[in-house]
């Protein structure tokens, strides 16, 4: 077994412990990559400009100086965890559940075997040589689920991620596949309610959206549970004529790292990305948005939307790349920002490389409190200040929430929102 | 009948400087009270501190409502006691549906009373009567809050929530700035349809012409935070052909 040896002892120990249980299908090289880029980066640390303001280091030491990973290699069946959507797939580190066959729609996880066509698939977007996170995951990953979709799917899909109680750690990877033509719309979310202690949840998903495929894609996070640590890296690659819409909800978490990334790799895409972060309490909640244009006459469109409680860290880094022969892109980029005290904290960077001359590039960012003059209009009128609060602060994520096209989604997220 | 709003020496001071210079006011149930000053005479800041706006601070003197000490109680208590504040500038809530916000108020007032919430077809009965009356469009009441509004819509639609949520006290600050005649007409209509022989109306202009629809009982001249003179109707005629200098003391 490849091991990496790095200058950290505690890393190196660390490292011992969640190897334990690798399951080896990444293809040869991207591993060999992943292995060296935690060889050579280490953990990152508060220098390192990706995890400023997040101690990731402390965590670790904090709450998973011992890893709990045993895990038989069978593959189990049943949960307690359930969905409301009657088409599901649940991920969990012991088993994956699949419920509602539907035509169109091919669920399949490692410890079965996995096509080769899926598996030189696995690395293609490069996580691994950019996040220590996603070359952790690369290199030591435990469970790979495929899901293909090749026809158009009508109801949503929920992909339930569910945690282990026993366990604290788990890294999970998800390949998902859209064919051409295919229209899906997808719902992710985490279900923590059976853990009772820390947790540290390591994720990576790689989604390949083929030509004129369209997909509605809605990730909601949000943790019942205390020290749930949950690292998200995702990339997206989209094809000539696609559209997707994604949707990031990041609401309560003791730490909600997500690294989205987005390729555009041909013209006529379109890819409309939004987002809503809430940080209560102690929560840290870091929203990276990369989106390459790596092809010209596409069209990227962000808003993302922050709110800080309490003594909540929010972030925001929104990266926008348009390479030389991107010409005619038009990407969009804003973010919205809301601090509800003195105590919380929020960053917001946007971040444009432009190296092409003929594009149309924009972005703003808008930090502030509440209007006091909207509270004392409302509570004027003898609305509670409470109520008045959470009236503006709905107002502030309505347009985001109302723009979900498919209602039973809606439906899903809206009461998830507590302000 | 004793008095709906009781002002007895009122001092005031915003950012430390002294606004208003002790004030003294009874208003009485079924009186409509008019205050005219010049620019920068304390007018604006009365009625904020009727309703309870942070930052004006009261360094002297007490305000008695309807029994109560005004100002011991928050700006929500205080509209739930019946002070209504018809804003100079109403501002735009772009996401807070207005008859949904409307309807909130109406129930936390409501409750505050021991009623119950309204009926969703008493409440859609009574915002379309009231938008006729004020000649209100459909269209702009189903919006966000003063969104895109005109600045006479925005007074209207100041007096159409007065109309509903139909308080003790209206505090009027200029809400005949910026309306052409026939708004004027439209929204004094408003007002004296609300005015009553339980409730009161307080009038914060600068200029007479809205006296003329609605005829106040008495009419008050705020100056440098005094009121130097008080008087019935004819006073305010009085003012509009001398000037604010005749009455300089």
């Amino acid at each position: 077994m490849e091991i990496t040896t790095t200058s950290n002892v505690f890393l190196n120990d660390w490292i011992n412990q969640i190897s334990s249980t690798k399951v080896d299908f990444i293809p040869d090289n991207v591993l060999v990559e992943s292995l060296k880029y935690i060889e050579e980066n280490g953990i990152p640390n508060l220098k390192n400009e990706a995890y400023r303001n997040i101690p990731i280091e402390s965590i670790l030491k904090r709450y998973f100086r011992k890893i709990e990973y045993n895990l038989s290699s069978e593959v189990n069946t049943s949960t307690s965890i359930t969905s409301i959507f009657s088409l599901h797939v649940i991920l969990s580190p012991s088993y994956t559940v699949t419920n509602g066959f539907h035509e169109g729609l091919s669920v399949v996880s490692t410890p079965l075997s996995i096509e080769s066509q899926y598996l030189e698939r696995l690395g293609q977007t490069q996580m691994h040589q950019k996040d220590f996170f996603a070359a952790l995951n690369t290199a030591y990953n435990h469970r790979l689920t495929v899901i293909r979709i090749h026809k158009n799917i009508e109801q949503p899909l929920h992909i339930l991620h569910a945690l282990e109680p026993f366990l604290n750690f788990s890294q999970h990877r998800l390949l998902v596949i859209v064919d051409k033509g295919v229209s899906v719309k997808i719902l992710e979310s985490l279900d923590d309610a059976n853990v009772q202690h820390s947790y540290l949840y390591n994720f990576v998903t790689e989604v390949f959206i083929d030509e004129e495929a369209s997909v509605e894609w809605h990730s909601i996070q949000k943790n019942i549970t205390n020290n749930v640590f949950c690292i998200h890296n995702a990339s997206f690659s989209l094809q000539k004529n696609a559209s997707l819409k994604h949707y990031q909800f990041s609401l309560e978490g003791s730490l909600w790292r997500n690294n989205l990334n987005f390729h555009i790799h041909n013209t006529d895409i379109n890819c409309e990305l939004k987002g809503l972060s809430i940080g209560k309490q102690q929560n840290i909640i870091s929203q990276n948005t990369s989106v390459y244009h790596h092809s010209g006459y596409s069209h990227s469109y962000q808003l993302y939307k922050n709110i800080a409680e309490d003594k909540s860290t929010v972030l925001f880094n929104g990266f926008i790349l348009v390479d030389k022969n991107a010409q005619k892109t038009d990407a969009y980029q804003n973010s919205k920002n809301i601090l509800l005290n003195d105590n919380a904290t929020i960053f917001a960077k946007p971040q444009l490389e432009i190296y092409a001359d003929d594009v149309k590039c924009s972005h703003g960012s808008s930090m502030g409190a509440l209007n006091e003059d909207a509270l004392f209009y409302l509570k004027a009128r003898g609305i509670e200040e409470s109520e008045a609060q959470k009236l503006l602060l709905q107002a502030f994520y309505s347009d985001i929430l109302e723009s979900i096209d498919n209602v039973k989604i809606k439906e899903f997220i809206e009461p998830l929102i507590s302000i | 009948m004793p008095s709906l709003l009781s002002i007895k020496n009122l001092h005031v001071s915003v950012d430390g400087n002294e606004i208003l210079k002790g004030i003294d006011l009874e208003i009485k149930k079924g009186e409509i009270h008019a205050i005219m000053g010049p620019n920068g005479s304390g007018k604006s800041t009365l009625s904020y501190v009727l309703a309870g706006k942070e930052g004006y601070e009261v360094t002297k003197g007490e305000i008695i409502f309807n029994g109560k000490n005004l100002l011991d109680l928050k700006p929500e208590e205080r509209a739930r006691e019946g002070i209504f504040l018809s804003f100079q500038y109403p501002v735009e809530i772009l996401g807070v549906n207005t008859i949904q916000f409307l309807r909130t108020a109406l129930n936390t007032i409501r409750q505050h009373k021991g009623l119950e919430p309204i009926e969703s077809s008493e409440f859609l009965k009574l915002v379309r009567e009231k938008q006729k009356a004020l000649d209100l469009p459909a269209n702009l009441i189903n919006r966000s809050l003063n969104d895109g509004f005109s600045g006479g819509e925005k007074k209207k639609n100041e007096i159409f929530q007065l109309s509903i949520l139909n308080p003790l006290l209206a505090i009027l600050d200029e809400t005949d700035s910026g309306l052409d005649i026939d708004a004027l007409k439209i929204v004094a209509n408003g007002v004296n349809q609300f005015h009553n022989e339980e409730n009161a109306v307080l009038i914060i202009t600068h200029y007479q012409r809205l006296l003329d629809y609605i005829v106040p009982d008495f009419v008050h001249i705020l100056y440098k935070g005094k009121i130097i003179k008080s008087g019935d109707k004819s006073l305010a005629l009085e003012l509009e052909k001398s000037g604010y200098e005749t009455f300089k003391v």
